[in-house]
Formats: C-alpha cells, structure tokens, sequence
C-alpha cells in the first residue's frame, strides 16, 4: 500500500518537477519574445517618426512651391474663380434621344418587349443606327 | 530559516530522549516515533508552503535587468502639429558615443587608437584626454550611423556605450520659428513655444527620467502651415520689394483669438537654432514695442463712439494744427475744414483723431487703453513677450499724441488683439497659438465696447478702403476692410522723416469680419513711385491685400460679390444677424 502510494507520489513529483521546468522554460522564451517584440516595435516607431519627419519635410509648401515654380505652369489661383454653384447658369435641356425615348415608350418589359425593340429597330431602315450598335443596345437592354 | 531548522532537529532530539528514558512498549514507541517525524515534516513543508504562499503574494520584485548603456535615450519632448494635423516638430532618433572614464576603459591608447579608426573625425588627443579623465560620463561623439555603431560593438571596449538621444527636428524648417522657438543641446526648449511645452511640467518629468517614450500628448497649434507659408511668401516679396530693414505680419481669427500665421523676417531655421541669438531676428511682433501710428486712431474713434462723446455726425475742427509747447499735431493731408468722423478716420486726421481724445478725456482715454489691454504686458503661450513702453505721466499732450499712435509702444500682437475686438462685436479676446474653440473664446473674452460702436468700426474700416487711404488694400469679393498707420521711427531720441514704420490692420469680410491681418514694413524705401512716399498705403495695404488675396480661400472664406457699399454696411449687418 505504502508502496504504490511512494511510487505514485514519486511520479507526481517527476511530473510536476517537469512540468515546473517546462513552464519556466516557456516564460523565459516568451519574456525573451516580448522583449524582442518590444524592440521592433520601438525601433519601427522611431523610423516612423523618422519617416513622417522625412514626408512633412517633403510636404512643405515651400518645398512644394519652388517645385510648381519650376516644372509646372501653373497660375496662382485668383479669387474672381471662386464662385458658388447657385451662380452657374442652368444647364442647357438636352437634345433628345430618338432612341431612349423609343425604348420609353415601350408598353411592359420581358422577352416579348425586346423582341418589339427589336422588330421596331428594323423597321427604322436605313435612316436608323448601323446594325452594331443596334445588337448591343438590344442585348444591353 | 536555518535557526528554525536547528531548533527542529533539536526539539526532535529532545523528544527522543524523552521517550527513551520513558522506555515505553516497543510498537508504541515506534508509533509515536514515526508520529513525530510526521508532525515534524508536516510543519516543515507547512512552513514552505506559507513562505511560497507569501511569495507568490508579493508583487513582483524589481530584479528587472536594470536598462543598460545601449538602451538608454535622453528625453523627449511631443510632437508639435499644426491645425490642420501637419508636423511642425518631432523627435527623430540618434546614437551618441560616450565612455565611463572612471570605471577603466582598459588601455586608453588602445581604445583611442581604435575608436578613431571608425570615427575618423574625432580629435584623437582630445579622445585620449576624456578617457584618461576621472570623470563618470563623457561624450564622445553625436550622431552615430548604424553602421559605425556596429563596428564600435565588435572593436569591444569596455565602458563605453551608446546612448540613443532624441534630437528635436522642425521639417519645415523656418516657415513657424518664431512661434516655434527651439530646444538646446540637452532637447529643453528654449525659445518659442517650445519653451512653453516645457514649463507645462515637461521639465519636471525630465528631471525624473519619465519623459523618454512616446508617449507625451501632441500640442496642436492654432497655426495653419499653408497660410503661414503664404503669409511668408508675400512678406518676403514685399521685403525685397520695400528694401525694408524688416517685415512682419500676422493672422488673426477675430472670433476665437487664434493666431492662425505669425511671421517676422528675417527669421531663422530653429534646425539650426545658433541663428536665432542675432537681435535682428527676433520676433517684432511680440518681442518688440512700436508706436503703431495711426492704426491706433481705430481704437480712439472706437473709444469716443462708444463713450457717447461723439457719433458718426460729429464735427471736429482740424483748421488749424495743435500747439503743445515747441510740439506741434499737424496732418499729413491737411483739409483745412471741419471733419466729421469718418473724414477724420479716411484722411487719417490726427488733429482730428487728438481733438476727438481730448474731448473724451485723459483719464478716461487711459482707462479705455487699459482696458483694451494696451498698457500691460500681453501674456500668451510665447514667453517672449515685451512690457508696452507707457509714458510715465499722462497729461494732455500725451492723450493727444497717443490719440494718433505716438507716444505709446506696444507689441504689434496687443494691438492685434485690440483692434479684433473693435471689429468683433466688442469683445476682447486674448490671443492664442494653440486651437481654440468659439465656446472657449467666448468663455475668456471680456465686453470691451458695445456691439453698436463695433458695427460702426467695421463701417469706417470698410469705408477707408472704399474711400480712404487703404485703398489698395481691396480684394474683390472678400469686402476687405482696414487702417493705415505710418509712424516716423524715434532715431537718437528725435523722430525721423526717412525712416518709417509703416503699419495695415486689414479685416475680411468686413461685414461680418472673420480674420484680421497685420502687416508691418520697418523702413521701406522709395520704390517705383518717385513721389518719394513710403506710407503704409502705398506699400503695407497692398501687401495685405495680396496676402488676403492668396490666403482667403484657404481659411475657408468664400468671395462674395453681392455686397453693398459701405454707406449700406450698417443695415448690411444688421440683416445678417437678424
């Protein structure tokens, strides 16, 4: 009795002595990952700042205008081209679209209504669309 | 623990004896025996275990590795944004080389010979001489590439080490210094508002080592980098076009006291902070003092408006110059008539402006002056700022002179900040170069004059460029509104005729004003006009109307063009707040 109860004892204790050493082992490794990842992610945030120190310096207007100034021609915007949308004119009526407005007028929709399209298209003759562009409309339709 | 263990095995003997001499039954006296062992091993490991227990309670220990040379970095400081979200100021990071002298770099000739092999531009004597000091810490070199600091590594010298230092970086350079300032060697600011961030508790955090990651708050400027570059582009044409000793301007939102562009050239890059000690580069707008001249007739008619001593009808006699001893108020373009005010304010009258002070009063025109906060020193977020030069008895003579801006010296910015409140509605703002909402204004601003006087200041500002001298300040569509100020500069305790001062305060739109501009030209000489005249409305209004003209549209402030003439701006603005 006194036996099997040393021997399961011992075999606890060999496991927890493993375990124990497997558990140390783990978080001396993860100490070590955290403290790596630690150092690249400060290392990437200085050459972030280095970066954005860089970009903001490239991003200056006064390094942008000397460069507009040299290869662009452009003008200095005047303020007499700013203005609100309310002052455009109206914009002009549209010429009209023999054929949307046909295709409009068509009565309900479905196979029947483009097979209409259709025989109406042919019925246009010569002064309609060439036949190209028909199909597609057709088919688009 | 050991004692405890002593006095175990030492109980346990005593036991043992005990029971020996108490000769007992065999089986009981190997019961107990083994009772006893187990007693004693019970409380041995239940003494481990509350140990371990307590252990585990306590807080973890400070054994961290303690940081070493290479993971060291000298402070920093927060990132500095302009209000639209640009980098104005950053840390970058760099290497630095240092030894520890006195815990024995080994052989020194050695360690010399080395370093400099790497580092060729270190001065091998002066190197020999720091290591072979007893000294704990000394600098060897800043700025260490990479790769050398690789090298230095593997050469494996002991006690030296690198130190990782921030170095403050401005990317755009000159555009902001002045409202920036600087940092010294060691990244404390000293100038600008770099100073300002660091007697916000920054210095203290310093001092305790706290202040080394990134994670400080950004400061967000109430500055806006493209209109400062704007307002400085223009200022630098007008410098070269003017001949001007120097030239400044600024920016201000009249609603919320922000100072959205502050420039005075010549400036100098705060990259290169060693620029900065030369005196005719600081910063006129808030570190010099200058009578503004006839600027200041805004705040006199605004004074004798609100006071009730006049209206826009009242009539002053400007016949005849004002005599005050050898001293003598005459104008510069004499109408020799009565004038009402707004003649006054557009012919710039400064018997007219005089006569309309006097009528208010001495004591009551220096009470206004206070209280527009023209007589004290102006603090904001700048620690440069300049103590007005305010005459030490303030007879008649000197409310009549200071009725036309002399006499009196302020800071250009406390003026700024005056006549924003002339156009405002009355209210006195303190200026500001960090963001501020119209709430916050609106919490720090004091009633100066009433809404009535301001609307009939915006009236007059309108009416002078429409009629008067800022004529050339007009930009189509932005109903620009301002006064001219052309002050004699005081040379060797005289006033001069050549050398002048010439000063715009510009307001758009002036119907419901938005921004105010300044514009100060130190000593402008002659230039295509040959009339030799150098007054502001030939040189410092037409700069401001440009800079309106270019920076309008980048505030946000659209042209119009259905907006009446002056004479109509009263019930204009009367409309609008309906």
């Amino acid at each position: 009795m006194i036996r099997i109860l040393n021997l399961v004892v011992v075999g606890c204790l060999i496991v927890a002595a493993v375990s124990v050493y497997e558990v140390k082992y783990q978080s001396t490794y993860k100490a070590q990952a955290v403290a790596r990842l630690n150092g690249e992610i400060r290392a990437e945030r200085e050459k972030i700042a280095t970066l954005n120190a860089e970009r903001s310096r490239l991003a200056t207007p006064e390094r942008i205008q000397t460069l507009a100034e040299r290869y662009l021609s452009m003008k200095a915007l005047d303020v007499s081209r700013i203005d609100d949308f309310s002052a455009l004119p109206e914009k002009a009526a549209s010429a009209g679209d023999p054929l949307g407005d046909l295709i409009e007028s068509l009565p309900g929709d479905g196979k029947k209504s483009r097979d209409a399209l259709g025989s109406m298209i042919e019925t246009l003759g010569a002064s309609g669309p060439d036949p190209a562009t028909t199909g597609s409309a057709g088919s688009g339709n | 623990m050991r004692s405890f263990l002593k006095w175990c095995g030492a109980t346990a003997s005593r036991l043992r004896m005990t029971l020996g001499t108490l000769r007992l039954a065999d089986g009981r006296v190997s019961r107990l025996r083994i009772g006893v062992v187990v007693c004693g091993f019970a409380l041995i490991y239940g003494v481990i275990a509350a140990r371990l227990t307590m252990l585990g309670m306590m807080p973890e220990m400070s054994d961290k590795r303690r940081l070493v040379a290479a993971d060291s970095m000298t402070s920093s400081r927060p990132d500095i944004y302009d209000r639209g979200g640009r980098l104005l100021a950053t840390d970058v990071e760099s290497s630095m080389l240092y030894a520890e002298p006195n815990k024995k770099v080994g052989d020194v000739d050695e360690a010399v010979e080395l370093i400099t092999a790497v580092l060729p531009d270190v001065n091998a004597t002066e190197l020999r001489q720091k290591l072979s000091s007893k000294k704990g810490f000394v600098r060897i070199k800043r700025e260490i590439l990479p790769g050398q600091q690789n090298e230095i590594h593997r050469l494996g010298i002991p006690h030296i080490g690198f130190m990782r230092e921030s170095k403050r970086v401005y990317p755009a350079g000159s555009e902001a210094s002045h409202v920036l300032g600087h940092v010294n060697v060691d990244n404390q600011g000293i100038a600008g508002l770099e100073r300002w961030v660091d007697t916000g508790g920054l210095a203290d955090l310093h001092l305790a080592g706290l202040a080394t990651g990134r994670s400080l708050e950004p400061v967000n400027l109430s500055l806006d980098l493209a209109v400062q570059h704007a307002l400085r582009d223009e200022l630098l044409a007008a410098k070269e076009r003017y001949q001007a000793n120097s030239v400044s301007g600024m920016a201000l939102n009249v609603k919320t006291g922000e100072v959205v562009a502050m420039v005075s050239l010549p400036d100098y890059d705060p990259n290169v902070p060693a620029n900065s000690v030369d005196p005719t580069r600081l910063n006129r707008l808030t570190t010099g003092v200058y009578e503004m001249g006839s600027t200041f007739k805004a705040l006199t008619v605004a004074m004798a408006l609100d006071s009730g001593k006049a209206t826009l009808a009242s009539q002053f006699d400007v016949r005849t110059p004002l005599q005050y001893g050898q001293f003598t108020i005459s104008d510069f373009h004499p109408q020799h008539r009565m004038l009402t005010v707004p003649e006054i304010f557009t012919y710039s009258s400064n018997i007219g402006a005089a006569k309309m002070a006097l009528a208010v009063g001495t004591e009551a025109h220096r009470a206004f002056l206070k209280k527009m906060g023209q007589l004290d020193r102006l603090k904001t977020e700048l620690p440069e700022s300049a103590q007005p030069l305010v005459p030490k008895t303030w007879a008649e003579i000197n409310t009549a002179t200071i009725a036309f801006g002399h006499g009196l010296s302020v800071a250009p910015l406390q003026a700024v900040m005056a006549t924003a409140a002339l156009v405002n509605g009355g209210l006195l703002i303190p200026p500001t170069f960090l963001k501020r909402s119209e709430a916050e204004a609106q919490a720090l601003a004091t009633r100066v004059i009433k809404p009535e006087t301001s609307e009939k200041m915006r009236y007059l500002l309108r009416l002078n460029v429409e009629k008067g001298t800022a004529a050339r300040a007009e930009v189509d569509g932005y109903y620009v509104g301002g006064k001219t100020g052309t002050s004699e500069k005081v040379v060797r305790g005289r006033y001069s005729h050549d050398k002048l001062l010439s000063v715009f305060m510009g307001v758009f739109p002036c119907d419901v004003p938005e921004y105010l501009v300044l514009v100060m030209i130190d000593e402008p000489k002659n230039w295509d006009d040959k009339k030799g005249q150098a007054t502001a409305g030939l040189n410092a209004a037409p700069t401001t109307g440009k800079i309106i003209a270019r920076i309008a549209p980048m505030l946000g402030v659209k042209p119009r063009r259905d907006l009446p003439a002056a004479d109509h701006l009263i019930l204009a603005s009367r409309r609008v707040a309906n």
